[in-house]
């Protein structure tokens, strides 16, 4: 097979349940779309953004390397939008993702890729008797019966899955690349986000070491204890963690109430450096310190 | 003028006479009191000649602040040509021995010649007496202490040198109250050299205050202040917990600086010594913080205590390889015995382990047990065996064998190094290269500029202009006198201090005046040393701490410690060659 593929985002218009712009939700501090070209960007060698009008290809000129396409047949649901995207791609195949799913995994990705052949038009993974028809690979052979279908007004995707040459990935094959797998996950509602930033924040988890130096390691009374946390913390964030893991060191290491450490300590990332920011950028198997600010002897 | 005496003692030993001498004002002002008027002193007296000669003076000084009760300031200075460095020898000390000297109604002495006896020098109210010593001559400190409070009562404070001091170990220090010692530069050395054995003070003179009423105000409210979180360590846990925060830094001296971390420090970190070998606290006359801590050792020997501060478990501890907190215990016991300075002891014996393994010195040294340590230290002390070679201090020492062996001796201008490895920790590398009285972490405390600060400064212009605010603001701290632990307490240190000495002396001096004082004060160590034929290449570091090739991840090098120290000239407004101009001088008043 040729293994050249296109990444299409169907990105059609506002969401009517969430009423915004999911595309450009912000989520982990960036337009969500962004979250879905991340993951196809090494997979892929163009990505395809799809949207209802001209207006809003100019709301999205700001996204970088990405070609953007006028849905040919608007208001007709995401198959218009396969359509569309398939007809303007330079392969033959193309990954087809809707722009609300913040967790699309790579591994999945790549794996589907790994199924797609030379006789083969759609590849669909199906999970709890679901198929995920956009998060699934396509063959321009299928544009014909989309184009039958959208003619006569049908927009059901599911109805072209007998008309072509369809492989499904079940929940087993999913699993065994990449098991609880978020990457069908998508948002469509203010209590879907909520989630997604919570499954955002459970995922980013680190590990990190918390070194006790003086009398915070009398009272702590071991050396170091290791913690998980989020790559991006506040101070305050990162002495709450550290006081719940010992709640021993509140009074005389950290302030009673605030989540502050007291004046009498430093906080120092691998070394001395002293933390006096705000929010720390922490890397897997960093080392905190907490030490005495008083140097002298 | 009040707060001070307005006089000092001038003493000779040669003819057992003394003098009274008024001290102008403007003297008193223009150096407040402790190392700045010491020094002044000192620079007054001085005769180029040496340390160890009957000429060179030997002055001992308070404070403005001496006897005032507020809290950490019971504390004196003694300043004299240093028998390890041939340049100006500082250090200080605190306690009753302080206060009493003030109310003896001298603020300062000056001692010179030599007396043809072993001397006591007992001062009280404006009275001197010259005493027989033969008696107490080759007593340890404790014993001596104890035998002349016994003959002249509990009321009297002592200095007293230990045989080290009379056995000119150019690393022996004068030891007061019990457990307190000026240690460093060998200033217990120029006092044996005088056949002076001890010091007796019991004064109880009156201090004139010009605002008591507003004093008393600032006393209460010191206090309060030293006990808040800026003093945590010192009154917690003391300052031996240092050892792991350094060794984990990899800046922890070990084994004569050869190597960074010590595998064992965790037998020998404050932590440890405070689970295992806590006995109690101690502190120096009127102060609140008390950050003396007192270990005792608990193996099946006799039990022996003594004061430790991280200083000293490195010195004798990391830097000499030794992990039982019991050695190290008994040998700091020992030198406070003796008479002498923890961090010279244990820097000159790792030299000259090194130089014995290296095949520069003939005898080998054998630190292998507990005994032979202690062995060791004594024979240092008397100057038996090797022990006469070691009691040069490594500087002298290494000339004296040649070779290659100053390779191995860590020292600045010839006073041995501190445990914080400088490598990476700029701002004390460079206070340490300049500093007037050798490798002194006191004199600029400016390991404070590395570890508090968001990052380690590596401009070198950064680190010049703040090791030398350091120094000068360190040179205040130092005269005044408050204590380095108390210095955080402070919101705005030259304001609150300004403060404090108006309503003390009646004369007002602004914060910028005493940053001045501050500044003269350096200027003036710097001008002695300079008399005492001072050379640009004296401010450096041994080669073993500077950068080669294979270090990539150190900070100092040899070009690197040349740009701080040309910038640091350059903030001193001294020239090239680090020399004072003329017109400096001037502007600071240095006559
Ligand atoms: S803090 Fe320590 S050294 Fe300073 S005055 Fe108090 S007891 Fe003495």
């Amino acid at each position: 097979m040729n293994d050249l593929l296109t990444g299409i985002i169907l990105a059609g218009g506002k969401s009517r349940r969430l009423g915004r712009d999911k595309a450009l939700e912000l989520f982990n501090e960036r337009p969500l779309i962004y979250s879905v070209i991340d993951a196809i960007r090494s997979s892929v060698d163009e990505i395809i953004i799809i949207v209802n009008d001209e207006a809003r290809k100019k709301e999205f000129a700001f996204i970088k390397n990405v070609k953007i396409v006028v849905d040919k047949y608007c208001d007709s649901g995401s198959l218009g939008g396969i359509y569309s995207g398939l007809l303007e791609s330079k392969n033959s195949n193309a990954i087809v993702l809707a722009c609300d799913m913040p967790f699309v995994s790579k591994n999945i990705i790549n794996a589907m890729k790994n199924r797609m052949g030379s006789n083969i038009d759609i590849v669909i993974p199906e999970t709890e008797g679901y198929k995920h028809s956009t998060h699934a690979i396509y063959n321009k052979n299928c544009l014909q019966a989309i184009d039958q279908q959208l003619k006569q007004n049908v927009y059901k995707i599911s109805k072209i899955f007998s008309k072509c040459k369809t492989i499904i990935i079940t929940e087993n094959e999913i699993d065994e690349v990449e098991p609880n797998s978020k990457s069908f996950f998508n948002i469509n509602n203010e209590s879907d986000l909520d989630k997604a930033n919570q499954i955002f924040s459970e995922m980013c988890k680190i590990k990190i070491k918390i070194e006790f130096f003086g009398t915070a390691k009398l009272i702590a009374k071991q050396d170091f204890i290791h913690l998980y946390t989020k790559k991006q913390v506040t101070e305050t964030e990162l002495i709450k963690l550290i006081s719940k893991a010992k709640p021993d060191l509140i009074g005389q290491i950290i302030k009673k109430d605030t989540n502050e450490l007291k004046k009498s300590y430093n906080l120092g990332i691998n070394g001395i450096k002293n933390i006096s920011d705000k929010k720390i950028s922490l890397q897997q198997n960093d080392s905190i310190l907490i030490f005495s600010s008083q140097s002298g002897g | 003028m009040k707060g001070y005496n307005n006089k000092y003692l001038l003493i000779n030993l040669d003819d057992l006479t003394f003098e009274e001498e008024k001290i102008e004002d403007q003297i008193l002002y223009d150096y407040l009191g402790g190392t700045g008027l010491s020094t002044y002193l000192l620079n007054k007296y001085s005769s180029k000649s040496d340390p160890l000669s009957p000429s060179n003076p030997l002055v001992f000084c308070s404070s403005p602040l001496t006897g005032t009760r507020l809290t950490t300031t019971s504390k004196y200075s003694i300043a004299t040509k240093s028998p390890l460095t041939n340049f100006i020898g500082d250090s200080m000390s605190s306690s009753y021995f302080a206060d009493k000297l003030k109310k003896t109604g001298f603020d300062a002495l000056v001692i010179r010649g030599k007396s043809n006896k072993y001397r006591l020098i007992k001062i009280t109210n404006s009275k001197v007496e010259f005493l027989n010593a033969t008696n107490i001559w080759g007593k340890t400190t404790s014993e001596t202490e104890s035998l002349l409070s016994t003959s002249l009562g509990s009321d009297f404070s002592f200095a007293t040198i230990g045989p080290a001091g009379e056995n000119l170990v150019r690393f022996a220090g004068i030891k007061n109250d019990g457990g307190r010692m000026a240690a460093r530069t060998g200033v217990g050395a120029v006092m044996g050299s005088k056949n002076l054995k001890a010091i007796a003070v019991n004064g109880n003179q009156k201090i004139k205050i010009y605002n008591p009423q507003k004093l008393n105000e600032i006393r209460k409210e010191l206090s309060i202040k030293s006990l808040g979180d800026s003093t945590e360590k010192y009154r917690t846990t003391g300052t031996t917990i240092n050892m792991s925060l350094l060794n984990r830094l990899e800046m922890l001296p070990t084994k004569n600086f050869s190597e960074s971390t010590f595998k064992e420090s965790t037998k020998i970190e404050g932590e440890n010594l405070i689970k295992n070998h806590f006995s109690k606290k101690a502190h120096c006359a009127n102060c609140t913080i008390g950050c003396e801590k007192i270990f005792i050792t608990n193996d099946n020997n006799e039990p022996i205590t003594s004061r430790l501060e991280f200083q000293t478990t490195a010195s004798l501890g990391s830097n000499l390889g030794i992990s039982d907190p019991n050695w190290i215990i008994r040998a700091s016991n020992l030198c406070d015995e003796l008479g002498m300075d923890t961090i010279s002891t244990g820097v000159t014996i790792s030299w000259a382990i090194e130089a014995s393994n290296n095949g520069h010195l003939k005898e080998s040294i054998d630190i292998s047990t507990e005994q032979k340590l202690l062995e060791l230290i004594k024979n240092i002390a008397y100057r038996n065996s090797i022990g006469n070679l070691l009691a040069e201090g490594s500087k002298i020492a290494s000339e004296t064998i040649g070779n290659k062996s100053y390779l191995y001796a860590m020292h600045v201008k010839g006073l041995e190094i501190p445990s914080y490895d400088p490598r990476n920790l700029p701002a004390l590398a460079l206070a340490l290269s300049v500093s007037t009285k050798g490798a002194c972490h006191n004199r600029a405390s400016a390991y404070d500029i590395d570890f508090n600060n968001k990052e380690i400064f590596i401009d070198p212009q950064i680190i010049a202009k703040k090791t030398k605010d350091s120094e000068d603001y360190s040179a205040v701290l130092d005269s005044m006198i408050w204590c380095k632990f108390l210095r955080k307490s402070f919101d705005d240190f030259y304001y609150e201090s300004s403060h404090i000495y108006s309503h003390l002396t009646g004369e007002i001096i602004s914060p910028g005046k005493l940053k001045i004082a501050g500044e003269r004060i350096n200027n003036l160590k710097k001008l002695f040393n300079i008399n005492n034929g001072w050379v640009r290449k004296d401010d450096n570091l041994p080669e073993r701490l500077l950068k080669n090739e294979s270090e990539k991840n150190q900070i100092i090098s040899n070009n690197f410690l040349d740009s701080m120290i040309d910038n640091y000239y350059y903030f001193r407004d001294w020239d090239k060659n680090g020399n004072i101009p003329t017109k400096k001088l001037k502007q600071l008043n240095i006559k």
